[in-house]
């Protein structure tokens, strides 16, 4: 189990800055052994810092991460457990597989030869081309084959999944999911695809500007927002009105004299609340998690300058 | 447990140098190389002494006695050895590549080691890479060289040359390292470990040369005796390949000690190191400290450096230039008017300190060295005095006297049968007499900040006295003596040379001081122009 606590990450200011810039503010997460867990967030947002500190690249500025009740930074033996990948391979430019093979083979004990070869057969990866030469998809299945045959407990992808083409993402996604299940390791990914933590995961957070804003399963995530459409007959629904009711909307839009509402909460007691209201019309409609991704985002004022100018 | 963690930076240390196969192909190369020249080159030769020296009370002229002597025929084989050395510069840049690059940084900061295995297995690596095929091949070059041209007697010749190679090796490796764990990117690491290395080995050096020596007017062999103790520290080491083949005695201890002084440079580097982390890759540099030192000594070389030239301009214009792009190069693209405004201030201050601490030398005749007198109860075999005046413009000499006197049962030169000589007192009254002439005339009490200026920027000579400066009489008081009962160095020659300024009336008085003791003669021109005209 990863225990995330309090903590915080500054960078110094640079020459020019007014104040040092905070990364994460104050993040509490637990992420558990066995699932598959995906970060969400806008950009800049802070997923690939928590990734840095989860594995040790990063000191925390407050607070502490755990693996296993082991404190991350800079022990060995917390760093074993977790495998890291990050969303560049230009370092591997200049290795061949096996040469990737014998760099992690040299630090990772349980490194497994057999995975190794087996899965770079199954994909066709040639042994002895340098990576500088493959294709951007093969540079990231190589790493992910690696990251997979160090057999490590977690496995971190930072991003893994971007610029590759459709098939390719579902020829990487089984494999992992492949791998992974069969010996009960836990996998962390970010992505800004949000469908793809959607179909993948089964938690998933999401951070914007360095702060958390939600963590749980998918599932009850969904759960805790609902979409609803209703018409409330001669009179218009406004957001104070279903404030008024002990609604939570996080955004509400009408067309004609049907309004639909984002509400932050469970579908069931919305519905029960707006009943009250004797609507002519009263529906819930299925919430995507991109959809909760954007109206989280936007109440937070995320994009709203760029859109207004649009 | 203790094998496991040796295993552990073992392993990680073959996967380092695995991923830098290319560099160690290019080092077996120059290795390879540099120990067939050198064994081409090597040469075993009969000669003769060329130096004479006191040992044990006797004055050792040079023998008709024939002995084995070690030389390099060619610089080729050397050369390609000292390029091996600065190779170290691209195997510790890449080695330590995790401290310049986030992509590198994300890799092996998340491995399962910790910075002080990290940094271990890096030092190991290194040595791999780039100690180990040196050692090799120095080890063969020895061998090899001695049994082929069958000099055996003589290895400690060859082996003291690879001892300097390797040397030099460790400080660039050490020097890189330790620049490239004060820096974040990856040029700031390469450029800062050159210039630092070549600073660090040079301004020592200089400095007691050009500040101690500019303005005390005096020349030492003490002097000497600071610059050996100077190439414990960096590539000034390299000036011990120039000794004689039979002074090997000599330079192995101040080559141990300079191998060790990298070696505390590593160790150093090693809490830098360990205080990295991935935030600060990408800064060109992590510590400030470290950036106001190496710009600071980086000036204060480059105004060394050209401290001889009269255009003291040229001196401060190449390191204004130097500074202006470092800091340019420093800022990225953050650079304002208010930055370049700030740097050349940053700049005129370094300036001033470095005037200032030349006008305090300048004022202080070389912070009080002027006031250094031979000590007339040293143990002397032989003492020979030369005393000059002359015009400093155009070198007519006035006067010339000289006094070379040899302690009583001393043999002199080949003679080894007159063992006639002065007394142990007579010897030490004579250099009571310098001593006497120097305290009454050898006075820098009138030096003023105007007068360093017009010395410094006009370049008007450096040890001109400001109200002598016209019409006034240049001194030369040269003592050349030997030292008896050192069995631990047999070239136990000393001198002092004392050149200063002063007024006709004072040269008169002087030369009437001269004749007491000294006998006059007739200068040899040719040879006195040499020793004295400084333009």
């Amino acid at each position: 189990m990863i225990e995330i606590k309090n903590i915080t990450m500054s960078f110094e200011k640079e020459k020019g800055d007014k104040e040092e810039f905070v990364a994460l503010d104050d993040i509490s997460l637990t992420i558990p052994e066995g699932c598959i867990y995906g970060f969400l967030g806008s950009n800049g947002a802070g997923k690939s810092t928590l990734m840095r500190l989860i594995c040790g690249v990063y000191p925390c500025s407050k607070g502490s991460i755990k693996i296993d009740g082991r404190e991350v930074y800079d022990d060995p033996e917390a760093k074993g457990n977790i495998f890291f990948v990050n969303d560049e391979t230009i370092q591997y430019s200049a290795y061949t597989l096996k040469d990737l093979k014998h760099y992690y083979k040299c630090y990772y004990p349980e490194f497994s030869d057999e995975i190794f070869d087996r899965l770079t057969g199954r994909l066709e990866l040639p042994q002895n081309k340098r990576m500088s030469q493959f294709s951007k998809g093969m540079k990231r299945q190589a790493v992910v084959v690696a990251a997979l045959s160090c057999k490590t407990k977690y496995i971190m992808l930072d991003e893994a999944f971007d610029g590759l083409d459709p098939a390719m993402r579902k020829i990487i996604k089984t494999m992992i999911v492949d791998e992974l299940m069969d010996r009960g390791a836990t996998l962390i990914v970010s992505s800004h695809n949000v469908a793809e933590i959607n179909e993948l995961c089964d938690r998933a957070m999401l951070i914007h500007q360095g702060k958390l804003l939600f963590a749980d399963e998918i599932d009850e995530i969904r759960s805790s927002f609902c979409k609803v459409q209703i018409s409330p007959g001669d009179r218009a629904i406004t957001k104070e009105t279903a404030q008024q009711l002990g609604l939570e909307v996080m955004q509400i839009s009408s067309l004609g004299s049907v309004s639909q509402m984002i509400i932050r909460g469970g579908a069931e007691d919305s519905l029960l609340k707006l009943h009250k209201l004797a609507p002519v019309l009263l529906e819930a409609v299925p919430l995507t998690l991109e959809e909760i991704f954007i109206y989280e985002l936007e109440g937070r004022g995320y994009g709203s300058d760029i859109l207004k100018e649009n | 447990m203790a094998q496991t963690y040796l295993k552990k930076i073992d392993l990680a240390s073959k996967a380092e140098c695995r991923s830098r196969r290319k560099l160690l192909l290019i080092i077996l190369i120059t290795m390879f190389m540099s120990v067939l020249f050198q064994i081409a080159e090597y040469r075993v030769e009969m000669g003769r002494d060329t130096v004479s020296y006191f040992y044990q009370g006797e004055w050792l002229e040079p023998s008709d006695e024939l002995y084995k002597v070690g030389s390099y025929d060619g610089i080729f084989g050397l050369g390609m050895l000292f390029v091996t050395a600065f190779l170290g510069l691209f195997v510790v840049h890449g080695v330590f590549s995790d401290l310049g690059s986030k992509q590198v940084a994300d890799v092996q900061l998340s491995l399962p080691m910790s910075a002080k295995e990290r940094y271990l297995s890096k030092l190991l690596a290194v040595f791999k890479l780039h100690i180990l095929p040196m050692l090799t091949g120095s080890a063969l070059a020895v061998i090899l060289g001695s049994i082929i041209k069958g000099g055996f007697d003589v290895i400690a010749y060859p082996i003291k040359m690879q001892l300097i190679a390797l040397a030099v090796a460790l400080f660039t490796d050490a020097m890189t390292i330790f620049c490239m764990t004060c820096c974040g990117a990856r040029a700031e690491g390469i450029y800062t470990s050159v210039i630092a290395q070549g600073c660090l080995s040079l301004l020592p050096f200089l400095a007691v040369h050009m500040i101690r020596e500019r303005y005390s007017g005096l020349t030492n062999s003490g002097v000497d005796r600071i610059s050996k103790v100077f190439s414990c520290l960096g590539d000034i080491v390299i000036l011990w390949a120039e000794a004689d083949s039979r002074e090997l005695s000599n330079g192995f201890g101040y080559i141990l000690v300079n191998i060790l002084a990298s070696g505390l440079i590593i160790f150093a580097s090693f809490f830098t190191y360990r205080r990295r982390d991935g935030r600060q890759v990408g800064k060109p540099m992590v510590s400030k400290l470290f950036m106001e030192v190496f710009m600071c000594t980086g000036v204060f070389t480059l105004l060394l450096l050209s401290f001889n030239e009269t255009e003291w301009y040229l001196g401060v214009s190449v390191s204004l230039i130097i500074y202006l792009v470092i800091s340019v190069v420093l800022a990225r693209a953050k650079i304002t008017p208010v930055r370049i405004l700030a740097w050349l201030g940053k700049y005129t201050a370094t300036l001033a300190v470095f005037l200032g601490i030349m006008c305090a030398s300048y004022i202080t005749g070389g912070f009080g060295h002027y006031k250094y007198r031979i000590d007339p109860n040293t143990n002397m075999g032989y003492c020979s005095i030369l005393f000059h005046t002359y015009d400093d413009s155009n070198g007519e000499v006035f006067s010339h006297y000289e006094k070379e006197d040899k302690l009583e049962g001393v043999t002199y030169r080949k003679d080894k049968t007159d063992t006639a000589g002065v007394s142990r007192e007579e010897l030490a009254g004579n250099i009571e007499a310098v001593n006497e002439m120097l305290d009454k005339y050898l006075d820098f009490e009138g030096r003023t900040v105007s007068g360093f200026l017009r010395s410094y920027f006009e370049g008007t000579g450096f040890d001109t006295l400001d109200e002598r400066r016209n019409g006034s009489v240049a001194v030369s008081i040269e003592v050349h003596y030997s030292v008896l009962d050192n069995g631990a160095d047999l070239t136990d020659n000393r001198y002092s040379e004392y050149v200063f300024n002063v007024t006709r009336e004072e040269a008169a008085k002087m030369n009437k001081m001269a004749e007491a003791f000294m006998e006059k003669a007739e200068p040899d021109e040719s040879e006195y122009i040499d020793e004295v005209i400084y333009e």
